[in-house]
């Protein structure tokens, strides 16, 4: 899975998750808690969710690292099986 | 003027889609840093309900302390838990438009209310961050009741965990709350480091339907006061439950 499949992959979840936000025009640079508003029990909803998808296990210390669907991209990219 | 008792928690709520109650604009009760901040939320529901939670909060703390609520200083710890240096105690929740802010002379507190949309992925957090008595006991019930106990699970745990400071950070399943009681303290194990069971206390709170909440704190109190600020446009009806 390349990135630009990651990314999608991300987006789609997130699209469950947060049904407001618009994919299309999403910024990945965005902090999702402080633009867009999704609280801890979504962030757990996400990372779940990819690791279903993308068989990647986050571990609870990382989280702090995960803020933006970019730095979500950076983490997972070199952990996902290619 | 609300006055904070010693050895009392207050809860106090309030509807942040309700006509704004106080005669100050909520705008005008926030700090330029706060309203930089509202105005990056991209979705106008969500600048309106960040900026009454904390216009509330600000008029609260204003009241509590006789000053100019925009001028309380509210700072930001290290894991990026809003408080006043020198009290009183807080801690905000919002959720699906109701508010709830925890409040007390003394001591760490958190408070989390949560409206319970379906959670597409609710075995994979269970799986990873309850404690395995929490998972048997949510999957005892009816599927169709599962979502509530999962809520009122998560909601007792985050209250926890936001006194803490933590953030997810912390190891969820370290420490254990009782998924179905309605009143009392719902802690029943703690392995966190650097804490106890005794010193904690983890109360569910009255909830409109579809909503669970729940308090946490380490007061050693008396009584947990929960008001309502509506529709008294000032904290008035209240419930006293001895604890």
């Amino acid at each position: 899975m390349n990135r630009d499949e990651l990314r999608a992959v991300i987006l789609e979840e997130l699209s469950c998750i947060a049904p407001d936000i618009d994919s299309d025009t999403l910024d990945d640079q965005a902090r999702l808690r402080d633009e867009y508003d999704l609280d801890s029990m979504d962030a757990l909803n996400l990372l779940a969710a990819l690791h279903k998808r993308v068989g990647v296990n986050i571990p609870e210390a990382d989280y702090a690292r995960m803020h933006s669907v970019s730095q979500l991209l950076d983490y997972l990219e070199p952990r996902v099986a290619r | 003027m609300l006055s904070l008792r010693q050895g009392v928690v207050y809860v106090v709520r309030a509807s942040l889609d309700a006509a704004w109650p106080l005669a100050r604009p909520e705008q005008s009760l926030l700090t330029e840093p706060e309203l930089h901040g509202v105005g990056r939320l991209r979705f106008p529901a969500h600048r309106r309900h960040a900026a009454r939670s904390r216009a509330y909060l600000r008029s609260l703390l204003g009241e509590i302390r006789r000053e100019d609520p925009q001028k309380v200083p509210i700072a930001t710890g290290p894991t990026g838990k809003p408080y006043c240096r020198d009290g009183p105690a807080f801690n905000v929740s919002h959720s699906g438009g109701h508010l709830l802010i925890a409040l007390s002379r003394t001591g760490r507190l958190g408070v989390d209310i949560e409206i319970m949309n379906e959670l597409p992925e609710m075995d994979g957090v269970m799986a990873s961050h309850f404690s395995s008595g929490e998972r048997s006991r949510i999957l005892q019930h009816p599927p169709g009741q599962r979502l509530k106990a999962f809520y009122r699970c998560w909601t007792r745990k985050e209250a926890l965990v936001k006194a803490l400071g933590g953030g997810l950070t912390l190891p969820l399943h370290q420490f254990s709350v009782d998924v179905d009681a309605r009143k009392g303290n719902v802690l029943l194990a703690m392995d966190l480091p650097g804490t106890t069971l005794q010193a904690w206390r983890i109360l569910p709170l009255e909830a409109p339907d579809g909503l669970a909440a729940a308090l946490a704190h380490d007061t050693p109190e008396t009584a947990v006061v929960e008001l309502d600020w509506q529709p008294f446009g000032s904290p008035g009806r209240n419930r006293q439950a001895p604890v």
